[in-house]
């Protein structure tokens, strides 16, 4: 019997370990999924080698800056940094969207991969696309707020 | 239904899916583009890869109509925050360097001064 080239052994482990398959729309966002995970994995790994804190490297938004008004991003990496020191409060004041994305983020993730892997029942495809509407509603909101509590009321956020 | 071929392909459900596909990362490109509409370069090229994307989706089919509408609108104003600050920082004196802190805080103290 002639030897098994090395793509379909890869195929063949990835076929017993990936029972099902996912529907269209949770295949792509599960692959961003990936890509973000991948990502952050390099930063931490970045971090551990060579000392280089990314969250640090950013620099001061010009928007901010210039104008002295809330973009819709700012808080962010604040509120990043805070998650990471489990400082959730503080997080949450920062940028509230950002603790809403990523519970959403870790719940679709694993669930598409006990599904994937063990066939764990999960909500039909494309049902995230509803918590990334609320995720994007909730970067306007916290946006407009900041911006009112600023122009009408005087009160910068990052005090 | 449909029209399928001796496999039982469905291409018109092959080619919703593809649209959508395209609806959902104009969607993404354009909620990046939001949050980083500070960074300059990195929003404008988001917007216009949420913008593309968009209309594609949208002349193709009806599926993720709306994603691709949410996509355009947020890369919209991804585009208009960033450009802004671009148009801004060249009236006052020179593209910002955000690699050079005192430039930046040079700039900022001539407007001030104005």
């Amino acid at each position: 019997m002639p030897p098994i080239p090395m793509h379909w052994r890869i195929l063949l482990i990835r076929s017993r370990i990936c029972k099902n398959r996912l529907g269209n729309t949770d295949k792509l966002l599960y692959e961003l999924g990936l890509v973000a995970l991948g990502i952050s994995i390099a930063a931490v790994l970045l971090y551990f080698c060579t000392g280089i804190n990314v969250l640090r490297i950013s620099y001061p938004c010009v928007f901010n800056k210039v104008t002295h008004l809330c973009c819709p991003g700012c808080g962010g990496t604040r509120s990043l940094r805070a998650l990471l020191r489990g400082e959730f409060l503080k997080s949450l004041y920062d940028y509230p969207p950002l603790m809403f994305g990523v519970i959403v983020y870790i719940v679709f993730m694993v669930r598409c991969t006990l599904y994937i892997i063990f066939g764990v029942r999960k909500s039909r495809d494309g049902a995230i696309l509803k918590y990334i509407y609320i995720f994007l509603g909730l970067v306007i909101a916290q946006w407009i707020v900041k911006l009112v509590a600023q122009i009408a009321f005087g009160y910068y956020w990052f005090l | 239904m449909g029209d399928t071929d001796n496999n039982g392909i469905d291409y018109n459900e092959a080619a919703q899916d593809e649209s959508k596909v395209f609806a959902i990362i104009s969607l993404v490109c354009g909620i990046i583009s939001l949050i980083c509409s500070c960074c300059g370069w990195l929003s404008i090229i988001a917007a216009v890869a949420a913008g593309v994307l968009g209309f594609i989706s949208i002349s193709r089919h009806e599926d993720g109509k709306g994603m691709a509408i949410a996509g355009i609108i947020c890369g919209g104003i991804g585009l208009v925050t960033a450009v802004s600050i671009l148009i801004f920082s060249a009236i006052t004196g020179g593209i910002i360097n955000a690699a050079d802190p005192d430039a930046l805080e040079n700039i900022i103290d001539s407007i001030e001064n104005m």
